[in-house]
């Protein structure tokens, strides 16, 4: 008679696990849209990303810092009207040397920068052969999922059109992103940021060693925040190897470099055109910086640049 | 038995993983709708579980002379997440509680500003869940 309480008990016990099982999956099935509360029946349940208890700032999962897009400072070279120069790019030849993953990523960065910058000067041909670079360095990554079969259709049939093109390689990016976090494999989505990164302000340093465009080093200034974003995004990864611990110090050397640059900010109150949704931001910086910081910076930035793609 | 029980529990992670999965990609879905052409994304998402008043933020550098677009989504429905957009002196630059907690705005910076986004869910319609933001920027 125990036994038989005992067996049903434990059958009672599986009954509830599978019902509850159910109920959760039949839960969010639904959408949960009775009172859209998605996440409690499940948060018991998985690994909680924050501790709820304790703070009430928290984190954007391994991104509290975001880096500017590459393709943006390639707009804006584009429309200094300055002239395409292939000599910046890191020639798409190398990317057999890259054998390990810290490479392999940092390098995807680097290429995905390039492929902007070709991309927004139409330069198709070589666009075609940087795609091929990038393709097999995240095939090497193991990062399918985001340069799946589809995505690499659809870039290849709007090589030469560059609108959308650049939608896609962005959003591909993305998913490489996300992948990348979701998979617990953050330390090499932040490799990749910081390729692009480093290759997009190089080409803005080459510019500006030659034009002396004031734009452009302006821009080189204003990487001042995005450099110390990036060195937080960089740091939880400082013992990962020794290849990370010397990047990471040869950004903060860096960071001591824009720390001169001295950034005057003022607050301007913000129209907002509500019928548009959008917010024009009036707030006002303005940087200064020395011909001789702008050496140093621009030195130390091709120097690590170049370590990264050797 | 303890075998069986012990695939159940197994069993019963792994459609919570893939449950919890779905339901990201489908926020991540209802946020992607708004970072379209002529907007291109920044190339990263921004995600985090809240529970209750928790607040989720970020640093961001916005390039003068851009326009930008904020999405920003949690479940299955739009308006469950409020965003705040402040200067690094913490003057409030932009909030979508005031437009009925609006899933996109655009941001047209006439100079560069390093901000801070700040993300918290609308307890009037939502006391737990994933906050995902994504932010693209317009071609000029």
């Amino acid at each position: 008679m125990i036994r038989n309480i005992f067996i049903l008990s434990k059958r009672f016990s599986i009954i509830s696990f599978v019902a509850l099982a159910l109920i959760v999956t039949s839960y969010s099935c639904n959408g949960g849209e009775a009172t859209t509360d998605e996440g409690q029946d499940i948060e018991d349940a998985i690994d909680n990303e924050i501790d709820s208890t304790s703070a009430t700032i928290v984190q954007f999962n391994n991104s509290l810092f975001s880096i500017p897009s590459p393709y943006e400072i390639a707009f804006l070279v584009k429309n200094e009207n300055i002239d395409f120069n292939k000599d910046f790019l890191n020639p798409v030849n190398r990317s057999h040397n890259y054998i390990n993953n810290f490479k392999k990523a940092l390098n995807l960065g680097v290429y995905g920068a390039d492929l902007g910058y070709l991309n927004i000067y139409e330069q198709t041909p070589d666009a075609i052969s940087y795609f091929s670079a990038i393709k097999v360095l995240s095939q090497e990554l193991d990062i399918s999922n985001a340069f799946d079969q589809k995505t690499i259709s659809r870039v290849e049939k709007n090589m030469s059109n560059k609108d959308s093109l650049l939608y896609i390689m962005s959003s591909t990016y993305r998913k490489a992103d996300i992948y990348l976090k979701d998979n617990n494999r953050s330390e090499l989505g932040v490799l990749i940021l910081t390729g692009g990164w480093l290759e997009s302000v190089n080409v803005l340093v080459n510019i500006a060693k030659t034009s002396k465009n004031q734009n452009i080093i302006r821009r080189i200034g204003e990487q001042k925040y995005p450099l110390e974003n990036m060195i937080k995004i960089l740091s939880p990864y400082y013992n990962e190897s020794e290849e990370y611990g010397k990047l990471i110090e040869s950004l903060i050397d860096l960071a001591y470099d824009f720390d001169g640059i001295d950034v005057h900010y003022t607050y301007k109150k913000p129209e907002v055109f509500a019928n548009k949704k959008l917010t024009v931001i009036n707030s006002e910086s303005q940087l200064v910086m020395s011909d001789e910081q702008l050496n140093m910076i621009s030195e130390k930035i091709t120097v690590i640049r170049n370590t990264i793609i050797e | 038995m303890n075998l069986f029980k012990y695939i159940l529990v197994v069993a019963f992670f792994v459609v919570l993983t893939g449950t919890t999965e779905a339901q990201i990609q489908n926020t991540t879905d209802l946020c992607s709708q708004y970072i379209v052409p002529p907007f291109v994304s920044d190339g990263q998402q921004y995600k985090a579980l809240l529970n209750g008043d928790e607040i989720a933020e970020f640093h961001a550098t916005f390039y003068g002379g851009s326009t930008y677009r904020v999405s920003s989504c949690s479940g299955k429905s739009e308006g469950n997440l409020i965003f705040s957009i402040y200067d690094r002196e913490r003057n409030l630059l932009f909030t979508n509680k005031d437009y009925q907690n609006s899933p996109y705005w655009d941001f047209k910076f006439t100079s560069t500003i390093d901000c801070i986004i700040e993300a918290q869910l609308d307890l009037k319609t939502t006391k737990s869940g994933f906050a995902i933001l994504l932010i693209g920027f317009k071609q000029e």
